[in-house]
């Protein structure tokens, strides 16, 4: 359980109460130990260490309904204020108010920015413009550059909120900074303030810089995709900054291939290609994936799919099925069968998927090679492929 | 002028909502939840609903299904989502939803789009 408020308190005085619950019973123990003749005193000392025991129970006890009920109070005041703020930021927008004057509260900075982040277009640029009229975002940059790990935190996650550019300096210098936690919020913060960098020129620059600090950072290969999802609209200028760079670790890589192809960013084709033989098998499944995906292998790129049909690695394969769709029909349907008799179920699998995609050639090769494969598994498995086909399509003719 | 609905759990939006479309002349209601959501289509009728996905005690989709299924079949449903996936976007219109926006969203871009349903609906 997670409270906004009163955390500090409560700590304090549970440790209060332990304390003085304690006191009375090293007392206790301490004459029991050395003085067992003395029995008068000793009952009263046990009296006194049950009833200190009981009133530090109560105390916690009813501390704790009273924290409960503050904290909501406090939580939906604040709410009540925050939106009391909104509505009056949109009336400022509007013309209907004169700005507030400056320096603002807390609620009234949270409350911008919470604007800030749910609307974009014209409202969102006068927004930004309100921001920095009021140095918010100077603010919110030397909180970054302070040295309390909550504090920092919370600043780059407002200013992931704010958006504003210039704050791109601020934030790449986070990306390398020695504390991981630190790293990953601000490169979240810049993917969002990229994502809002409007003008071609500044965002190409931008994203080179953003680049060149994610690979000094070395950041794992989940956050980077996090990052080309947060980026948006920039995604394609990240995966260009990445893709160019000759010191980029793998896992930058496969990255950025996958957004070429869950974007699909047409005119990184060449680059997903170009590593289709990569070193790290991660890559070249990934350059597989993207190359499926753009529905896009030039002549001289067939080569490096069939070879991935007969690659080592088991995960290479499976993902090459579904590249190998791409070849010419009569090639595409050989390999395919060639793959039904894998050794993996699971490449058998994607090659009977990826020949029920194929339409009726690739239905009528699956009916052929559940009759007359020679390998048993793969006439079982275009089978099965065939059956769920069927099922799948009663089912979808049901539902309409 | 339209009576509107708008189902969105976020208050901030709610209240941009309120502002934009109230200013332009329209009654809006809004609506936090699902369930706060099927109080007020049983309670009213609307011109208009705008109907977030992500909604804390359900899906969006869920309760456009039943829109669809109930008395608001005729109703032009806009859905305002920060689900941008191509999936749920295609999902949403195939439920019925007749428009989709997205995210943070331009307030201008969404009062035209709410205008140009009531429009079509006369």
């Amino acid at each position: 359980m997670w409270r906004r408020f009163g955390d500090l308190g409560f700590a304090a005085l549970v440790a209060v109460v332990i304390t003085v619950e304690a006191v009375p019973l090293v007392w206790l123990t301490w004459v029991v130990l050395g003085d067992l003749g003395h029995h008068e005193g000793l009952t009263w000392i046990l009296l006194g260490g049950v009833a200190t025991a009981a009133l530090g129970l109560v105390v916690v006890t009813a501390y704790l309904l009273a924290y409960q009920t503050v904290s909501d109070r406090r939580a939906a005041a604040l709410a009540r204020a925050r939106g009391e703020w909104v509505a009056r930021w949109l009336r400022v927008l509007a013309g209907r108010e004169p700005e507030p004057a400056g320096p603002l509260g807390r609620d009234a900075v949270g409350a911008l920015l919470e604007l800030r982040e749910a609307v974009r277009g014209a409202e969102a640029e006068r927004l930004l413009e309100l921001l920095r009229r009021y140095g918010v975002g100077d603010g919110l940059e030397g909180r970054v550059r302070g040295h309390r790990i909550a504090r920092r935190l919370q600043a780059l996650e407002d200013l992931a909120r704010a958006r504003a550019p210039e704050a791109m300096p601020t934030l790449l210098a986070a990306v390398i900074d020695p504390d991981r936690r630190v790293q990953v919020a601000a490169a979240r913060a810049a993917a969002r303030t990229l994502a809002d960098v409007e003008d071609p020129g500044t965002r190409e620059e931008l994203a080179e810089a953003f680049a060149a600090s994610l690979v000094a950072a070395a950041l794992p290969f989940g956050v980077i995709e996090e990052v080309l999802l947060l980026a948006d609209e920039a995604a394609p200028a990240l995966v260009r900054a990445i893709l160019a760079r000759e010191d980029v670790p793998a896992p930058f890589v496969r990255a950025a291939l996958d957004a070429v192809g869950r974007l699909g960013l047409l005119p990184f084709g060449d680059a997903a290609v170009a590593r289709l033989s990569h070193p790290d098998p991660e890559v070249r499944a990934a350059a597989l994936r993207a190359v499926a995906r753009l529905h896009v292998l030039p002549e001289g790129a067939r080569e490096a799919v069939r070879a991935a049909l007969d690659d080592e690695v088991e995960f290479v394969r499976i993902h090459a099925t579904a590249a190998a769709a791409l070849l010419p029909r009569e090639e595409a349907l050989a390999a395919l069968w060639a793959r039904l008799g894998d050794p993996s179920w699971w490449v058998r699998r994607a090659a009977a998927d990826a020949l029920a995609g194929l339409g009726r050639a690739g239905l009528a090769e699956l009916g052929h090679a559940a009759r007359a494969h020679p390998d048993r598994y793969a006439r079982d498995m275009a089978a099965q492929a065939l059956r769920d086909r069927t099922e799948r399509v009663v089912a979808e003719a049901v539902a309409r | 002028m339209g009576s509107i609905l708008a189902i969105e759990d976020d208050r901030t939006v709610g209240l941009v909502l309120e502002h934009v479309l109230e200013t332009a002349g329209h009654e809006v209601r809004v609506a936090r939840d699902v369930a706060d959501g099927r109080g007020a289509l049983a309670e009213g009728r609307y011109d208009l609903i705008v109907l977030d996905l992500n909604l804390p005690d359900g899906s969006g989709l869920d309760l456009l299904r039943e829109i669809r299924q109930g008395g608001g079949a005729s109703t032009p449903v806009l859905v305002l989502s920060g689900m941008r996936q191509e999936e749920v976007v295609v999902r949403g219109l195939r439920l019925g939803a007749d428009d989709y926006v997205t995210k943070p969203f331009s307030p201008h871009e969404l009062l035209a789009r709410v205008e140009r349903w009531l429009k079509a609906r006369g």
